[in-house]
Order: C-alpha cells, then structure tokens, then sequence
C-alpha cells in the first residue's frame, strides 16, 4: 500500500535550472495550468453563445460571476466592484484547484501551504495596500480600538498587531489543512477498501460518503478562502 | 442559489381547478411581451418562495458541518496567533540578543491575539448557522451602520 | 551532546503541563453548553465568563508553552 501522502509530493516534468536556482515545471505548476485553462475554456466557452435564455454551460458561467458579484455586494458594498476581478481570479483558482484534485490521479496543487500561503499572502499586502493607499497614516487607528483607555496602548497594540499579522497564516493553513486531511483520509480508507478484501465493501461505501463530503468541502474552502479575503477587504476600505 | 428546480418544474405550475400543469407564463405572455424587468422581479420572488421553503430544512442540515468548519478555523486561528507571536518575538531576539525576553512576551502577546480572533470569528459567525446565514446577518449588521459587532468587530465591549 | 538531549527531553516534559489545560478548556465550554442548553436566557450573562474563564485556562498552558520553547530555544 502506498503511503498516504505520497500524493502530495512534487515530481519535476520539465527540469529548469537558471542560476543554481530550481524552477522545474512540476506537476503542481502543470495542474495551475491545467486548472487556469478549464476557467478560461468554462468561462469563454459558456458565454459565447449569449443567450438570453442561457443554456447549460452559459448558467453555469453566469451563476458563478453571479455569485461572486453578491458575496462582493453583500460583504465589501458598492467600492468592491473595482476589485471583482481579483477576487473573482481567486474564487475560481481556489475553486478549480480543490476540485481537480477530487479527480484521481491528479495533484491539489491546494494541498501545498506555500500554494495556499503565496495566495493568502497576495490577499493580505493588497488589503493593506489598499488600506494604506485610502486612508495613508490614519490606517494605524485599526490598530487600536475606539474607545479603548489610552493607558493599555501598549499591550493593546501589539496584540491587533500581532492579531493581523496572523490572518495571512491563518487563511493559508485553513484551505491547506482541509484540503490535505481530506486526501490523506481518503487514501487511508482507500487503503482499507484493498486490505479487507471482501469485507472491503464496508469502507468502499465509508468512501463514497466521505467522497461527497470532500466534494462539499472543496465547494466550501474556495467560498470560505474568498468571503474571508471580502471581508478584510472591507475592513481596509471601511475602517471602523 | 445552487438549490434551483429544474426547468421543467419552474415553467410549469400545479392548477388547482384542472389538476393537471399549466405553464407559468402562459397569461402574461399573451397579453404582452414580458419585459426583462418584469421577468427579473418574478425569478426574484420565485428563489425568494423556494428559499424560504428549503430554508429551514437546509439550515438543520447544515449545522453539523457549519460547526465542525468553525471549530476547525477556531483552532486555527488559536495557533496560528501563537505562532506569529512567536515567530515576531523570536525574530526580535536573535536581532537584538536578549533570547529568552522578547520571545516570551511576545508569545503571550500572540497568544492574547489568536484568544481574541477566536472570541471575534465564534461572535461574528458562531451564532449563525451555516456561512449563509452568517453572510446575511453580517449584511444586516453592515446596514445598520453598527460596524462594532461585525465579524471582526474591534472595540466591542468585554 | 547529552545536555542537548536532556534540554529535547524537559521541552517534552514541560508539554505534558497542557494535559491540564485541554481538561481545563474542555470543562468550561461542556459546563457552558450545559449551562445555555438549560437555560438559554442565561446566555449573554454566562457568555462572558465563559471567555475569560477560557482564555485564563489557554494561558495556563501557554507557560507549558514557553519553559519548552526556552529549553529548546533559549537554555
């Protein structure tokens, strides 16, 4: 039996080395490809016909920029618009990655913390950016509460500090924690379907169940990774 | 949104008279052309029957995972606070010399934060069902103008 | 090189003093559901206490937390 997370491990397809320095187009990078690919083939394709009465393909594409545009609507308000196309590349990356992993034999190029962290990181200089570049030096009230007695600056600060210097960790081990204990479960009770023989039927059917619920997880890490990135956009935008 | 009835059953609507399915649209359309708009006003109301019918069901199903999400992101959030906090403090020892000092504050530091954005995402999200739910309650929150008790609500008293 | 695995084996020690904190942790949010589920108006007086009483336990085994890191780290 093979071991469980042996899934997760990069092999190098094409070997490229500039300065001592590797950056092989491994399986990871391909399967960003492949999945960057489906979203523009998904997305062109299902919009091409422009239909009023939209068919398949093209509800599908217009319920997932639908779907999008409210989270943005309901959670940043009307000066997230401009940001839509950031948040809506993230959604669908996150999304595509999670459940092309769900196809066997392919990689979860989300199930890599410096995939899920370069991604978490990306959101969180853009929110501070963007809170600096609307606010400039009145930003750093975020760090200290409204009302709060001046004398516990000194601890207080720090810890808001420290409180958002954590979102970028937390965000990325979130989308990469589920995403790898989901495989790693699933290889594991695969394992038990071959070892048990006949009586292998029992965990075969443990793993359709626990199929679906990674199929639902996949679903909800991408919203949950996105409405997360909404909500500190609009914590940069809207300082309260 | 994703829950929607397939064609068939939303073009078509149950008549109590005949006891047979009669198209929806079949009275408006022979009077006039529908406009957009007026196609627009009626999907709205058609989810907004559909949601509240599926709702409460849905809402009960989903609490079990809704839960499970948030005690996992609570544990993160609880780690990762010490983790930053000890990676700044220890970062800021080698800089300055002083090992154990700045390391051991600024663990308690990170430890006070992740203790805080548990308290933050459990108020903001805790009492909600599913992430819908959240979603909306936040949005009404939004509207009331009281930013205070939002997800991250800062400042909020105790 | 035996003081070095000395220092491994105290951090892995000092670990143990978490025990404490996960039962600590554990008894305040049971004792809270237990406490709402009973009865729910209690809830926004019962609330607070339940997160002072569980940050002061996380703290509890943030000093566990912190002889490894120094007998690790620092010793």
């Amino acid at each position: 039996m093979a071991s469980p997370v042996e899934q997760f491990k990069i092999k190098p397809i094409i070997p490229i080395e500039i300065g001592g320095i590797d950056i092989s187009f491994t399986n990871s990078a391909l399967f960003m490809v492949v999945s960057v690919a489906l979203i523009t083939v998904f997305l062109t394709h299902g919009v091409r016909s422009r239909a009023m009465v939209p068919g398949r393909w093209q509800s599908m594409a217009e319920l997932s920029y639908e779907f999008v545009a409210n989270m943005i609507r309901d959670n940043v308000g009307a000066e997230g618009r401009r940001y839509f196309p950031f948040i809506f590349a993230l959604f669908m990356f996150v999304l595509f990655g999670n459940l092309i992993g769900m196809i066997p034999m392919t990689f979860t190029y989300t199930s890599h913390i410096i995939v899920t962290f370069a991604l978490a990181f990306v959101v969180f200089l853009g929110v501070t950016v963007i809170g600096f570049a609307r606010h400039g030096l009145h930003f750093f009230r975020f760090f200290f509460p409204h009302g709060a007695p001046i004398l516990t600056a000194p601890i207080l600060i720090p810890i808001e500090l420290i409180s958002y210097l954590s979102r970028p960790f937390s965000l990325a081990v979130r989308l990469f924690a589920n995403m790898t204990v989901g495989h790693i479960i699933l290889k594991v009770i695969a394992g038990f379907v071959v070892a048990m023989g006949v009586a292998g039927v029992v965990p075969l059917a443990f793993l359709a169940g626990v199929t679906v619920l990674e199929f639902g997880i996949a679903v909800l890490q991408a919203y949950v990774f996105t409405i997360l990135s909404c909500i500190y956009l609009h914590d940069a935008i809207h300082m309260h | 949104m994703l829950h929607r009835k397939p064609y068939l059953a939303r073009a078509f609507r149950r008549d109590g008279r005949k006891g047979g399915l009669v198209p929806t649209m079949a009275e408006d359309e022979r009077k006039s052309p529908p406009s957009l708009d007026d196609l627009e006003s009626r999907l709205r109301a058609a989810r907004a029957r559909e949601d509240d019918e599926k709702g409460t069901a849905r809402a009960r199903g989903r609490a079990n995972s809704a839960g499970m999400g948030l005690g996992f992101r609570v544990a993160i959030e609880l780690v990762a606070g010490v983790m930053v906090g000890f990676g700044i403090g220890y970062g800021l020892d080698l800089l300055f010399g002083t090992l154990p000092l700045l390391m051991v504050v600024f663990l308690f530091l990170g430890a006070a934060a992740g203790v805080l954005n548990v308290y933050r995402s459990a108020k903001g999200m805790g009492e909600a069902v599913g992430l819908g739910e959240a979603q909306r309650r936040m949005q009404e929150r939004t509207k009331d103008g009281s930013d205070q008790s939002r997800g991250d609500g800062r400042g909020e008293p105790g | 090189m035996e003081a070095d695995a000395a220092k491994l084996i105290g951090a892995g020690l000092a670990a143990i003093g978490m025990i404490g904190s996960g039962i600590g942790v554990g008894n305040i949010w049971a004792n809270l559901i237990a406490t709402v589920g009973r009865n729910p108006a209690a809830k926004a007086n019962v609330e607070l206490y339940g997160w002072i009483g569980f940050a002061v336990t996380e703290a509890i085994a943030l000093f566990a937390l912190v002889v490894a890191l120094i007998l690790i780290f620092a010793a």
